[in-house]
């Protein structure tokens, strides 16, 4: 007897091949794997000698000052940054938009370079330019006759030094996007509101800010996405996580809780803890992005 | 036409039987797989390597690391299952490891191989978890003072009579910062290295009796010299991300005159400043008690799940006595048997490995209690010890409140840890 399959079958079946590979890659590598970690999350000690213990390792944590500790590094790090970058991105964004500038893909180009840069050679560069014995930054500052400054050794000023690195790296990647986003604004506003007498500074109050809500608030998901998840590479490389825990991120106290103290359950723990946070984040732009801003509907 | 389209066809799929047929001859040579330091990959291991994948038949896959990738990649292997057969790493970590269920326990093979008692004891201590064997140490060294010869004679001082206590390291230090503008000492990266400063004889030990043993008013003074030293500028710091080799190597290229190192750094010296005029000696001690070193050096050890029994014949053809000394004359490294020291060859040696010897009579395992008790992050490289080290040398805090905040830190994880045992 010969099987009679109908158009639609066909379609229905030669799309979903397709899509095999792809949901093969999903579930092997994230769907099975977001599993096991949860599991291994409700575990308790370590190596061979773990048994279930349901919430216990989420409830250390949450009485665990580390843990405290790196979440406000963290939840620092990515405020300063993200609102220092952003600024600057858009400043910038804002200068290069400027009709009569030229050398424009220069300028962008030069700007944007950072970004390309692998972030361990990032942290590499900036730690001995911090060094405070002989990095250049000191040398400067002492040449002009002011006082060397402990950038990492500090437990203030370490972090700070973070922030300005990560601020370096992402200002060039924002005012691209900043930069698209108001290439894409009408100009019919701009000429409706000079002719109604309005300068520079009025139009990017009322109408460039406002137009360009679903712009900043992709490149704020974006700057806590790094925040949160890239500032590893750079806390590792350029303090790792020192002085006396002072750049301590979440993703570096993970690693600490998983490859030095040997204690898989508590970091797999810490993970979806810090899942947790970054699903709230994209949560709550996702709900910013649908309501209405400024009058405008997204 | 036809006949020369199966002609092509027939070609192409003999070449793929053939490869097929060739990769899988390769493969079906069973492999043995090792974690090696990438700074102890000597020539005269290499040989044994080959002369061990001869006899047994295996295709040995050796990966050399530095450590701080090293102890990622293989707790990665262990969640994984895909632990190399025979690991090279620092002792404690194999009772860490062991403690993880994920070592070999090696206690009866031990006891029943006669050439374990030419062992020194303090090298199967350091690898002995509640009364079972885990490993056997490859290296047995213990860190020293090395010091610039040209420097100290530049600055006006004997160079063959280096400092021998704290207040006379302080003076040295002084000295040569002033008289020729090179810092007198050079701090690690790796908070090990300045650990030797504590370890005397009044506090061989970091722990004794379930506590922490190091919160002594000599300990407090030998910290406040440390640390006026650092505040004079008599000595250069590294910042908390420093690289873990980069200070010493500033030591080799003469940017300091004084460092703590160890026998590990002579094959450096040898290979990036040989002409660099140097001596070794005891760490300083305080003049109130004598002196106590570090006893370091890495050991070898077997992966559960691989080919134990092999690996087990490998360990017992690496620490040959006529291996060992190979891997003395190569890199100068000091061994774990007591045939080594006295064979005549090892005895009739002279600098760097005869001064190297006679510092590691002054080393213990000072921190083996730590390991037993699961406690990393007390020790050396752990984040308590590392956040009093970043509090003494980075912050000046007062070496009272210093030493006092870790030991409340470090006692509160041992009381912890021994009730969760009982």
């Amino acid at each position: 007897m010969k099987l009679k399959i109908t158009y639609h079958e066909k379609k229905w079946v030669s799309a979903y091949l397709f899509l095999l590979p792809a949901i093969v890659i999903l579930i092997s590598f994230y769907i099975i794997p977001f599993i096991i970690g949860f599991m291994t999350s409700l575990y308790v000690g370590r190596g061979m000698g773990e048994r279930f213990g349901w919430f216990h390792n989420y409830y250390w944590l949450v009485k665990d000052a580390d843990f405290w500790n790196s979440l406000k590094v963290t939840l620092i790090f990515t405020g300063g940054f993200t609102v220092a970058s952003g600024i600057i991105g858009l400043g910038l964004a804002l200068l290069i938009n400027e009709p009569k500038l030229k050398f424009v893909n220069f300028f962008k180009a030069t700007i944007f370079v950072p970004y390309i840069i692998a972030l361990v050679v990032i942290g590499l560069v900036w730690q001995y330019m911090l060094n405070d014995m002989f990095g250049v930054i000191n040398y400067f500052l002492t040449s002009i006759g002011l006082k060397r400054i402990l950038w990492l050794k500090s437990s203030s000023l370490a972090l700070l030094s973070l922030i300005i690195i990560q601020i370096w790296y992402t200002a060039g990647f924002n005012m691209v996007l900043f930069l698209s986003g108001l290439q894409a604004l009408p100009k019919d506003y701009y000429d409706a509101a000079r002719v109604d007498g309005a300068g520079g500074w009025h139009q990017l109050i009322y109408i460039t800010i406002p137009l360009l809500v679903p712009t900043i608030i992709f490149v704020v998901l974006i700057s806590i996405l790094n925040g949160f998840i890239n500032v590893f590479t750079l806390a590792k490389i350029v303090t790792q996580g020192g002085p006396i825990n002072a750049t301590n991120v979440l993703i570096l106290y993970i690693y600490d809780l998983g490859f030095e103290r040997l204690n898989f359950p508590l970091a797999n723990a810490l993970t979806y803890i810090t899942f947790i946070i970054l699903a709230l984040f994209s949560f709550i732009q996702y709900k910013l992005q649908e309501k209405t801003i400024f009058g405008l509907r997204k | 036409m036809k006949g020369k389209k199966r002609n092509i066809s027939l070609t192409v799929i003999s070449i793929i039987c053939l490869v097929l047929l060739i990769t899988s001859i390769g493969c079906a040579q069973e492999k043995f797989s090792i974690y090696w330091n990438s700074n102890h990959d000597y020539a005269v291991y290499n040989k044994i390597f080959q002369q061990f994948a001869a006899k047994y038949g295996f295709k040995i896959e050796k990966t050399t690391m530095l450590w701080p990738e090293f102890k990622t990649k293989i707790m990665t292997d262990f969640a994984g299952g895909t632990a190399p057969d025979l690991i090279e790493a620092p002792p404690y970590w194999f009772l860490n490891f062991a403690q993880l269920g994920y070592m070999e326990d090696i206690t009866e093979k031990v006891e029943s191989w006669p050439q374990s008692k030419d062992w020194f004891e303090a090298a199967w201590r350091e690898v002995t978890l509640n009364g079972r064997i885990y490993g056997m140490k490859l290296h047995h060294t213990s860190m020293a003072f090395f010091y610039n010869k040209d420097y100290l004679m530049e600055a006006g001082l004997d160079p063959d009579i280096p400092p021998k206590t704290v207040r006379e390291f302080q003076e040295a230090c002084a000295k040569i910062t002033k008289a020729i503008n090179i810092p007198g000492y050079i701090f690690d990266a790796d908070d090990q290295y300045e650990m030797s400063w504590i370890f005397t004889e009044e506090t061989p030990y970091l722990i004794e009796n379930d506590k922490i043993a190091i919160n002594t008013p000599t300990n407090v003074k030998t910290l406040e010299i440390l640390q006026d030293i650092i505040r004079n500028g008599w000595a250069l710091t590294p910042g908390p991300g420093t690289g873990y080799q980069m200070m010493r190597r500033l030591f080799i290229q003469g940017g300091s005159a004084m460092k703590i190192s160890g026998p590990w750094d002579v094959q450096n010296i040898n290979k990036f400043n040989p002409g660099l005029n140097y001596g070794i000696t005891i760490i300083p001690y305080p003049e109130e008690t004598g002196p106590r070193s570090l006893l370091c050096g890495t050991g070898i050890a077997i992966c559960k799940g691989g080919h134990a029994k092999e690996a087990w014949e490998l360990m017992k053809m690496l620490t040959q006595v006529d291996i060992e000394i190979k891997a003395t004359k190569e890199a100068g490294m000091l061994m774990p048997r007591k045939s080594w020291v006295n064979s005549p060859e090892i005895k009739g040696m002279g600098f760097p490995v005869a001064d190297l010897a006679a510092t590691l009579q002054y080393a213990v395992p000072a921190t083996v209690d730590a390991s037993i008790l699961a406690l990393p992050e007390i020790s050396w490289g752990g984040k308590v010890w590392r956040k009093f080290y970043e509090r003494i040398i980075y912050l000046a805090m007062p070496a009272k409140e210093a030493i006092q905040l870790y030991e409340e830190e470090a006692n509160k994880l041992i009381q912890q840890r021994l009730t969760e045992r009982k």
